[in-house]
């Protein structure tokens, strides 16, 4: 129960993660590097701020430092024309030495003794209790970014980066300014990702530069699982199954390690299995295809 | 009214691939002119519609919509004021989009706060009527997405979306090329009519000599970039297909050569 309980909590607040990774995987269909670091950034600065006495403020400076480093590599694979890979890694790249300048060049921040917007919350709503709190504060934040991300996609704006992700070529010769579209589809993807970092440096009690690490594995792993459950469908439903994917793969890692097969450190070589396999799915299903044609192609002949 | 002046590009200058697509084309076009666009293989046809659209810049000459000079205006700024298709049906429409999406993006383009609901009840109504006058069935499938339409359904709906906005010009790269003969017929049937309804000066580039000479008022032929025929009125009335090929190799002193164009079908 314990562990159902903290897989929730942290799947609604890496959801948010996952709805930022499903932005620009799914949406603007190229896998975005610069998750890694601004991941890291929305952690450093929430904690930074933290310290400074305003938890609450944190998030939204998070989100808003976020949206710069995505606009960045929104920049750097328009305006300059590199490949958009090598555009999230010199972005996150570059986001580890600010993140360290934003940390005071250190690499690990503590929240211990800080008021954190958890803290606030166990104070003002003693009756729910802590899990009752870190799961509130989770949904909350998971349903409201939600919402806003569900209209900002139905409005002129949202379908206008919808269709440039999804034909780029009818786009350009439309009157829709593609390169401005990448950029705030690119800004908006990694607000929320850095939004994710945010709580989870309150929650987990202190800031890291290592973070990041991995952290796009883990976003594609939940857009991937939610889509097994929900199929590819629209932009609402395919944001929902990012959030549910991502508390499904937080069950998933948490039962992995409660067994004993793996040790902790594991966790990113199966997230990173979880997605090859996911991915290669439907090469393998053509493969199979294939290799039944040529079956019954023999026993017909 | 489009005016092209001295239009001229040559691509890859200077190397041995040298090919000099456009080599000082002249032409205007007036409102409520339909011209049709014959050529061979690589005789600039598609090049010049490039350099209208506004894929790439051409090296000399100019070119002016309704008076604006719009030569090196970026695509998708001058991309209001025309609307153009390919032949490649997929190359017009959001796939995982739906119809009603699709239509809205090119309807409300530039015309709304960004901000402001893409699907707008007023707005899909009047798509939707737009849209049933096609006579396809299209109207009842608002919320389908387009990736699941055929290749006449979905450009049938590219041709709504390139003039639902009220451009100032229509250009057709061979835009029912791709389709079989009977829905390639329907297509035409509503271009023909849009362009009618709305005045709109057209260019289309075809293969087809027949409907070359069947559809719009003007006919223009094309060669080693150059206009080499320019046909209209009583002169063009009574040609014929055979007459339009011996004007050709009269021209050109050899043989029309595309592998694809159909004398007769």
């Amino acid at each position: 129960m314990t562990l159902f309980v903290g897989s929730l909590q942290l799947g609604l607040m890496y959801g948010l993660l996952a709805m930022g990774v499903f932005i620009s995987f799914r949406i603007l269909n190229t896998p975005d590097l610069t998750a890694e670091g601004s991941f890291t950034l929305g952690v450093a600065v929430s904690a930074v701020v933290t310290v400074a006495g305003a938890p609450w403020l944190g998030l939204l400076v998070a989100f808003g430092c976020g949206m710069v480093a995505g606009a960045v590599t929104g920049l750097l694979q328009t305006k300059v024309g590199i490949h958009p890979i090598l555009a999230g890694i010199l972005t996150m790249s570059a986001l580890y030495t600010v993140n360290l300048a934003v940390m005071n060049a250190s690499s690990n921040v503590s929240l211990i003794g800080k008021e954190t917007l958890f803290q606030q919350l166990f104070a003002a709503l003693p009756g729910l209790g802590k899990d009752g709190v870190r799961l509130l504060v989770g949904l909350a934040l998971a349903l409201i970014t939600l919402m806003v991300l569900n209209w900002f996609f139905r409005t002129h704006a949202g379908l206008c980066i919808r269709a440039t992700g999804n034909n780029e070529a009818m786009v350009r010769s439309s009157s829709i300014n593609t390169t401005v579209m990448k950029i705030l589809g690119l800004a908006v993807s990694n607000g929320c990702i850095a939004l994710s970092g945010a709580v989870i440096a309150q929650v987990q009690g202190y800031a890291d530069i290592s973070s990041g690490i991995g952290i796009l594995v883990v976003g594609l792993a939940s857009v991937i699982i939610g889509e097994a459950v929900f199929g590819r469908r629209g932009v609402g439903v395919g944001l929902v199954s990012a959030i549910v994917g991502s508390v499904l793969y937080r069950i998933l890692i948490s039962l992995a390690l409660s067994t004993n097969i793996f040790p902790t450190y594991f966790l990113k070589l199966i997230s990173a299995v979880i997605v090859a396999v996911a991915l290669s799915l439907p090469t393998v299903k053509i493969e199979l295809q294939k290799r039944r044609i040529r079956r019954e192609g023999r026993t017909h002949a | 009214m489009l005016e092209i002046t001295g239009l001229s590009k040559t691509f890859a200058a200077g190397t041995v691939n040298q090919h000099t697509a456009l080599d000082g084309i002249n032409l205007t076009l007036r409102d409520g002119d339909f011209v049709t666009i014959l050529g061979s293989n690589g005789a600039g046809k598609s090049t010049l519609f490039g350099a209208i659209a506004g894929v790439f810049w051409p090296d000399q000459g100019h070119i002016r919509l309704n008076g604006e000079d719009i030569t090196y205006q970026p695509e998708h700024r001058r991309a209001r004021k025309i609307g153009i298709l390919f032949q490649d049906p997929m190359k017009g429409t959001a796939p995982d989009m739906t119809i009603a999406e699709n239509l809205a993006l090119a309807y409300t383009s530039g015309r709304r706060f960004p901000l402001a609901r893409a699907l707008q009840k007023k707005d899909v109504a009047y798509l939707r009527d737009q849209l049933a006058t096609f006579g396809m069935g299209l109207e009842d499938r608002m919320k389908m997405k387009v990736g699941l339409l055929s290749g006449g359904q979905r450009q049938a709906m590219t041709l709504l979306m390139a003039t639902v906005a009220r451009p100032s010009l229509l250009l057709l790269d061979e835009h029912t090329a791709a389709l079989d003969p009977a829905t390639a017929e329907t297509v035409l049937g509503i271009t023909t009519r849009i362009v009618k309804e709305q005045r709109l000066p057209t260019m289309m580039i075809t293969h087809n000599m027949r409907s070359a000479l069947e559809l719009g008022n003007r006919t223009l032929m094309m060669e080693r970039g150059r206009i080499i025929l320019d046909i209209a009125g009583e002169e063009r009335a009574h040609l014929q297909v055979e007459d339009l090929l011996r004007l050709y190799s009269g021209r050109e002193g050899k043989a029309l050569d595309n592998d694809r164009m159909l004398l007769n079908d």
